[in-house]
């Protein structure tokens, strides 16, 4: 048997089309759904941006900073901005998911590519963060112990507590890196050089 | 796009083109997973319709959304189904049941055979089966129709290949 006679077969078969209500359900729900991303986005983002607004201004007018509080607000004030920038991020990386997927196959995977290359080096990134995180920590338990705000046995518990979530967090990207995003920029890679082999 | 536009199209395309995104499921889920990402198709078509402009063909538009997002499927599946793989790719080359209609047990085989392809040269198969023009399958691949044509040669030799072998062991 050759192959137009698979080929004819294909089309001359045709999988039964959709029903209306089942497609008008659909859209309700995704629709359902899209609103509540929304909502929920818009939720974290306010809430982000009124607390750094609520530390700055108690901290400047409210009750002026003294030398022992120092190093927690700058510390809050950095988390708070990162918690900022990943909101953002993850909204970019939603809308570039989004037109990505309207570009030609090749395109699209060339953009995955680099995202999955991006996310690769952002973990990179994260590594470095823990290690500049870990001595403005180590001033904020030694200001608070040294102003009489924290006793020993509660500065060990936080710092014991803080190594394990710093050591989870280690392991859990390291094993993302390794096992889930080397093995897919592997294979984002063999499928760009499969389109781009040319004739 | 307003909303009443947005779900107007997006219904409009589904009526006519469903086929597509139906065979475009079979050919990249494995056995037992096709609703799911028929399911996965139909929702990113549904948040790519906004950005559809009207100087490209909609089946070309359409095409371009479901094969990058079953490619992201597949892709995404072996991130988090490794172990599973081997299991499930015993059950995709199942060969078609002797009692079935001639022409339903060619499309079975066919599709057996599109998943023995790798995933940039079933995507090239599955336009030529539908019918799409070169010119076309540039647009949706990205490749130029030069390439396609060489392209489509060999893929065809090799899916004729695989069908002959799946005839015999049958």
């Amino acid at each position: 048997m050759n192959i137009e006679q698979y080929e004819s077969a294909w089309r001359s078969t045709t999988p039964p089309p959709m029903h209306r209500e089942d497609i008008s359900v659909l859209m309700q729900k995704l629709a359902r759904s899209a609103r509540g991303k929304h909502i929920v986005m818009s939720i974290c983002a306010f809430n982000a941006i009124a607390a750094m607004a609520l530390t700055v201004y108690v901290l400047l007018f409210r009750r002026p900073v003294d030398g022992a509080e120092l190093a927690s607000a700058l510390l809050l004030q950095t988390f708070l901005t990162v918690a900022v920038v990943v909101l953002r991020r993850r909204q970019q990386k939603r809308r570039d998911a989004l037109r990505a997927a309207t570009l030609s196959v090749r395109d699209s995977a060339e953009a995955a590519f680099a995202s999955v290359t991006g996310e690769m080096r952002d973990i990179g990134l994260l590594f470095w963060a823990a290690a500049a995180v870990l001595p403005m920590l180590a001033l904020c338990v030694w200001q608070l112990m040294s102003s009489g705000k924290m006793t020993t046995k509660a500065a060990l518990s936080f710092g014991l507590v803080c190594v394990v979530i710093i050591a989870g967090n280690a392991a859990i990207q390291w094993r993302r890196y390794h096992h889930s995003l080397a093995p897919q920029r592997e294979r984002l890679e063999t499928f760009v050089n499969a389109m781009k082999e040319e004739a | 796009m307003n909303p009443t536009g947005h779900n107007q199209t997006f219904l409009d395309w589904v009526l006519t083109y469903d086929a597509i995104l139906w065979k475009i499921a079979r050919s990249y889920a494995p056995y037992g997973e096709h609703t799911d990402l028929h399911q996965d198709l139909l929702i990113a078509l549904w948040h790519a319709a906004p950005l559809y402009r009207d100087h490209a063909k909609p089946s070309t538009f359409i095409y371009r959304v479901a094969l990058n997002c079953a490619l992201n499927w597949s892709r995404n599946r072996a991130r988090y189904h490794r172990r599973y793989v081997e299991l499930d790719e015993t059950a995709i080359p199942v060969v078609a049941a002797p009692e079935m209609q001639e022409q339903e047990r060619r499309v079975e085989l066919l599709y057996a055979a599109l998943a023995a392809l790798p995933e940039a040269d079933r995507s090239l198969a599955l336009l030529h089966l539908d019918g799409i023009s070169y010119r076309d399958i540039a647009e949706v691949l990205g490749i130029t129709e030069n390439h396609v044509g060489v392209k489509l040669n060999r893929v065809r030799k090799r899916l004729a290949e695989q069908l002959r072998r799946m005839e015999e062991k049958q």
